[in-house]
């Protein structure tokens, strides 16, 4: 015979009649909130000591990271004094851009920011010797330390750089890595005797007045060396005031890109006055 | 301030009850004491701020009974037919009805056994069950169906 439901409830409730101790439940259920509680403040304890590491590393990397200026591949950056800006198609085109085996990799903590601005104006130096080759050691290098990197400045032409009205906010191009290592070897392998040598007239009414400056890995920035250049590059003369060089020819890549850079605006209102170049070199940047 | 006079009052009313439902949940004396532990001690934690402290408690006791025996290879497995020792054999053929429904009551899964246990012990509505357990009515209806014919008892009376 089955068993009815009446059994089964007479079934369930045999045996029933021990208590629970209400002590014993409410001490476990301190202790299992002093647990909980102790958890949660171990918790925030971590949480605080990685968002205090996190800072710090920040901080740290910040202090010691890379430029924010450097652009995203690290190589040449372009500047056109106050307005930051890329040169674009209009002032240079495609063929102005960094690109491929030319494009150095970004160094971390190379270049301060400091070290990278341009002289308010272009630099005047008096030629060594009064310019006669083999005088005063000239043949040291132009750079006194080795650099890692390199702010080119563009002063324009030589009558916007000597003018009246001289430039104040100058074109500025920094290489990086392997693009500034050539130049810096274009510059300091450049003759140190002025000799005699044919050079072509001028193709184009290209001429500019350069302020280079060379900054080391420790960011510290080395005195301005300055140079002319034409196109075609030649009878250029560079110095820093006690080195010499003349016939300078910088890389073909970097000559493109160094005549294309162009001073954004004078210290006065006013167009800069124009000259025509006359396709002759100016000689040393400035003779006081 | 947790109110622990309160806490206190509702353990003494309803602890018997919650504690032997326990022990048919699990079908052992000290599991069961143990369920009711866990349970109690949610309840208490939740203190002040629960409206119905019973159901609250029954459901816990429900939720952490099949939470324990849920997925784990050392848990508890339900079988079609309950293994039977020697001495077992013994014991059923000198045991009445009761002893033998509370032996059967092991061989249903955890969640036969709480629609019964609440069904039949609690005496908690169909609704209520669905609500205490976390599942439609028509489950509990076939839940407690299905767990009446595995312990071969007669349905003599209707859904309340």
């Amino acid at each position: 015979m089955s068993p009815t439901e009446f059994d089964l409830r007479a079934a369930l409730h045999d045996g029933e009649g021990d208590r629970v101790d209400p002590d014993q439940v409410i001490a476990g259920g301190r202790r299992q909130q002093a647990q909980r509680r102790a958890r949660l403040m171990s918790t925030a304890a971590v949480t605080v000591l990685v968002a205090a590491a996190g800072i710090g590393a920040t901080v740290i990397w910040n202090h010691s990271g890379p430029n924010p200026s450097t652009s995203a591949d690290g190589s040449n950056r372009y500047d056109h004094g106050a307005n930051s800006e890329a040169l674009n198609g209009a002032a240079g085109g495609p063929a102005l851009r960094p690109s491929g085996p030319q494009a150095s990799r970004l160094t971390r903590g190379a270049t301060p920011k400091a070290a990278e601005q341009c002289p308010d104006s272009l630099p005047r130096y008096l030629l060594p010797g009064g310019g006669s080759p083999g005088q005063f050691d000239t043949a040291r290098p132009l750079f006194a330390k080795p650099v890692s990197s390199v702010v080119v400045c563009s002063y324009g032409t030589p009558a916007m750089a000597l003018g009246p009205t001289p430039v104040s906010i100058p074109g500025r191009l920094v290489l990086d890595g392997a693009p500034a290592a050539r130049l810096v070897t274009s510059l300091e392998q450049a003759d140190t005797t002025r000799g005699t040598k044919f050079c072509p007239a001028p193709s184009t009414t290209v001429e500019r007045e350069l302020a280079i400056v060379g900054v080391t890995a420790a960011g510290k920035a080395l005195d301005s060396v300055t140079a002319n250049l034409s196109q075609p590059a030649c009878d250029t003369v560079v110095t820093n005031g006690s080195a010499l060089r003349y016939h300078w020819t910088p890389p073909p890549d970097l000559l493109r890109q160094l005549l294309a850079l162009t001073p954004s605006a004078t210290s006065q209102s006013g167009s800069p006055p124009l000259v025509r170049p006359s396709g002759r070199n100016h000689g040393s940047p400035v003779q006081s | 301030m947790r109110d622990e006079a309160g806490f206190r009052a509702f353990v003494e009313a309803n602890g018997a009850t919650l504690l032997h439902a326990a022990r048919l949940l699990t079908g052992d004396h000290h599991r069961g004491e143990d369920l009711v532990q866990t349970a109690l001690t949610k309840v208490y934690l939740k203190w002040g701020r629960i409206e119905a402290p019973l159901p609250y408690a029954r459901r816990a006791l429900v939720n952490a009974h099949i939470d324990q025996t849920r997925r784990k290879w050392w848990g508890e497995r339900p079988t079609e037919t309950l293994p039977e020792t020697s001495e077992e054999a013994g014991d059923v053929a000198s045991s009445d009805v009761r002893d033998e429904l509370r032996r059967m009551l092991a061989g249903l899964s955890p969640r036969e056994r709480a629609v019964i246990v609440l069904r039949y012990y609690c005496d908690l509505s169909e609704q209520d069950t669905a609500q205490s357990l976390g599942m439609p009515v028509g489950t509990v209806k076939s839940s407690c169906a299905r767990a009446l014919a595995r312990l071969r008892v007669e349905a003599t009376t209707g859904t309340r």
